[in-house]
């Protein structure tokens, strides 16, 4: 069956070929309807970057390579008319910064039938009652007055509401949340997480879920793509990368993640060092030199991506919890 | 509790503008100057018997508080107050009129400008550049020189004279805005170029563009005072204050207060402005809100 959304060999280079700065290196990956896949790095891996290909909306300094094809169509060299009626109707993208991300100039409500009347052929008063509807939907208190509100007038929870409002306005097939609860704080976070959940429940959309908090991940994916410096390291279902991850990275995001049985006054565990920017082929592993399992093949040759066991695949000579020899 | 959180955030940033606007002085005595001299434009029949053209040969050069004149009479025998008050009406005219047009012309050029970027830019930035290079005397001399001295030209100059500031300030409004995530928002739910031109950019610099507004048009004051005092702008016998005070010259010895009444005139007429303008730029401040 045709996947939802597929990206193959997907790369987006800054500048130009030879010394060009590499911020997506051969990214594949694919979306089913009604699946949620998340991709998890620390900031600069290459994360939003990608999300970002997917609406073609990649700054224009970036070039952006390989393919990705959205319900039989090519995104990447779609011209503008064209995807413009895909963005906002057929895939839909939440933003990180709720507090900025909602035009202060009008109203929410007239935000919602904004978009509404964007894409669907419906009158004023129509799309003004479907906003109300939107608003309810995504679990907002009184919404024919909120609907009358402006954004400054709300909080950065119900912002962000408002905005997976706009986002669910024309029943997309595909959703791209851009770390959607990183501004929030823990409560808010999880009534938004609690909207997506519902969602994820009474319909087919299919979810990209960017984000690097490991808990957002356990609750809503059903896969995982662990991204390092511009390429994926390791992919899995998301049990397997929770009960056995197997790039050192993965293991390192895992157990940065502080626990209370850690106690008090323990430092919290890091990765050493900082994402390094890749500029042309590193021709080694690009973790190595935060890695503690590394050692000299791992300088001599770039890992790809290989099966380990039904479909999780990691990118590592060395994988943790593996037999040293039971793979080559 | 939460009561007493939500009534602070309903309060409207109107309501809080303009509580802040009040609460300055000057301010306030500037939008009631202003008020005043709107009235003694609309007004003028009214407030002065006299007409502003008519002359008297017997009363020359009367003094002021003589013969039935308030302010006394010029060369002419023509009413001093008289032709102040209406001369409120031809300086706010061109005032107002070439700000006005002079926005309207450059904000979408600005916003354009600066939402485009690349060779759009560039090529709007260099014309502004050349404008901006010729002093506004040049252009509205000559403006005067090939469609003859009037009313409408002054103003066509003074507005010609506004449009590269005014570009530029949108330019640089529109250029903060389009990085802005709600920009970004709109052009991922499919939002066509000029609604988020209208819509996203527009709105959202009407603050700084009033500023703008209120504080260009005492400068198109002095701009067309100048103009009537060189004799390029509005033409005798219309009365101007511009052209009261080159008249006066000649009689600055014996008969001094015909330059003072106009100078003071326009003095007065631009601090009104001016400190409207501070005022509404301090209300509006958006680091403020």
């Amino acid at each position: 069956m045709e996947k939802l959304l597929e990206i193959e060999d997907l790369c987006i280079n800054f500048g130009s070929q030879p010394d060009a700065v590499r911020a997506v290196r051969n990214l594949n990956l694919s979306v089913d309807a009604g699946e949620v896949v998340a991709l998890v790095g620390e900031s600069g891996c290459g994360k939003s970057m990608s999300a970002l290909a997917v609406m073609k909306l990649t700054p224009p300094a970036a070039i952006a390579t390989g393919s990705i094809r959205f319900n039989g169509t090519e995104i990447l060299s779609a011209p503008d008319s064209v995807i413009r009626k895909i963005r906002g109707r057929e895939i839909s993208m939440v933003f990180q910064e709720p507090m900025t991300s909602l035009n202060p100039a009008f109203t929410v409500g007239d935000q919602i039938a904004e978009t509404l009347r964007l894409h669907l052929k419906i009158s004023k008063q129509e799309a003004a009652k479907r906003a109300v509807e939107l608003l309810s939907r995504v679990r907002i208190a009184s919404p024919e007055k909120r609907a009358r509100a402006y954004p400054h007038q709300l909080s950065g929870g119900m912002r962000q509401r408002v905005m997976i409002a706009i986002a669910l306005s024309c029943n997309p097939k595909f959703l791209i949340l851009d770390e959607p609860t990183t501004a929030l704080d823990v409560t808010t976070q999880a009534q938004v997480l609690e909207i997506v959940r519902e969602l994820e429940g009474e319909g087919d959309t299919g979810v990209l879920l960017i984000t690097h908090d490991l808990g957002v991940v356990a609750d809503l994916a059903d896969r995982v793509v662990v991204m390092y410096a511009g390429s994926p390291v390791e992919t899995s279902d998301v049990g397997g990368i929770f009960s056995q991850p197997m790039h050192p990275y993965t293991n390192g995001l895992l157990g940065a993640v502080p626990r209370r049985s850690d106690g008090i006054r323990r430092r919290l565990n890091d990765i050493p060092g900082t994402v390094p920017v890749i500029k042309s082929n590193p021709g080694r592993c690009a973790f190595a030199d935060r890695c503690s399992y590394a050692a000299d093949d791992c300088a001599a040759k770039e890992p790809e991506l290989f099966d380990i066991q039904g479909g999780h695949r990691v990118a590592c000579f060395h994988p943790v919890g593996v037999e040293e020899g039971a793979i080559l | 509790m939460t009561d007493l959180a939500s009534t602070k955030r309903r309060q409207k940033p109107q309501r809080r503008r303009l509580k802040a606007f009040l609460g300055r002085k000057v301010a306030v005595f500037g939008a009631i100057g202003i008020l005043i001299i709107i009235a003694m434009a609309i007004f003028a029949p009214l407030i002065t018997s006299y007409s502003p053209t008519a002359t008297d040969f017997t009363h020359l050069f009367a003094a002021p508080f003589s013969g039935g004149h308030i302010l006394g009479t010029d060369q002419l025998g023509r009413d001093s107050f008289s032709r102040l008050i209406y001369g409120t009406q031809s300086t706010l005219e061109v005032g107002v009129v070439a700000t006005l047009l002079g926005t309207f012309v450059a904000v979408p050029i600005g916003i354009v400008s600066g939402y485009y970027r690349g060779w759009v830019d560039s090529v709007i930035m260099r014309l502004t550049d050349v404008i901006l290079s010729f002093p506004f005397l040049v252009i509205a001399v000559g403006l005067a020189a090939i469609l003859g001295p009037s009313l409408r030209n002054a103003i066509l100059a003074l507005g010609i004279a506004q449009i590269p500031g005014v570009i530029r300030i949108a330019r640089a409004e529109a250029l903060g805005l389009r990085e802005q995530e709600f920009v970004q928002a709109a052009i991922a739910s499919g939002a066509s170029d000029p609604t988020i031109l209208a819509r996203y950019m527009l709105p959202n610099m009407l603050s700084p563009l009033v500023v703008q507004v209120s504080v260009a048009i005492p400068g198109a004051i002095l701009g067309s005072a100048l103009l009537s005092f060189l004799g390029v702008g509005v033409q005798p016998p219309t009365p101007a204050w511009g052209s009261m005070l080159a008249t006066a010259q000649t009689y600055l010895y014996q008969d001094y207060w015909l330059a003072v009444l106009p100078g003071v005139a326009i003095l007065l007429t631009t601090l009104c402005f001016n400190f409207f303008g501070d005022g509404l730029r301090d209300a509006l401040d958006p680091s403020l809100g």
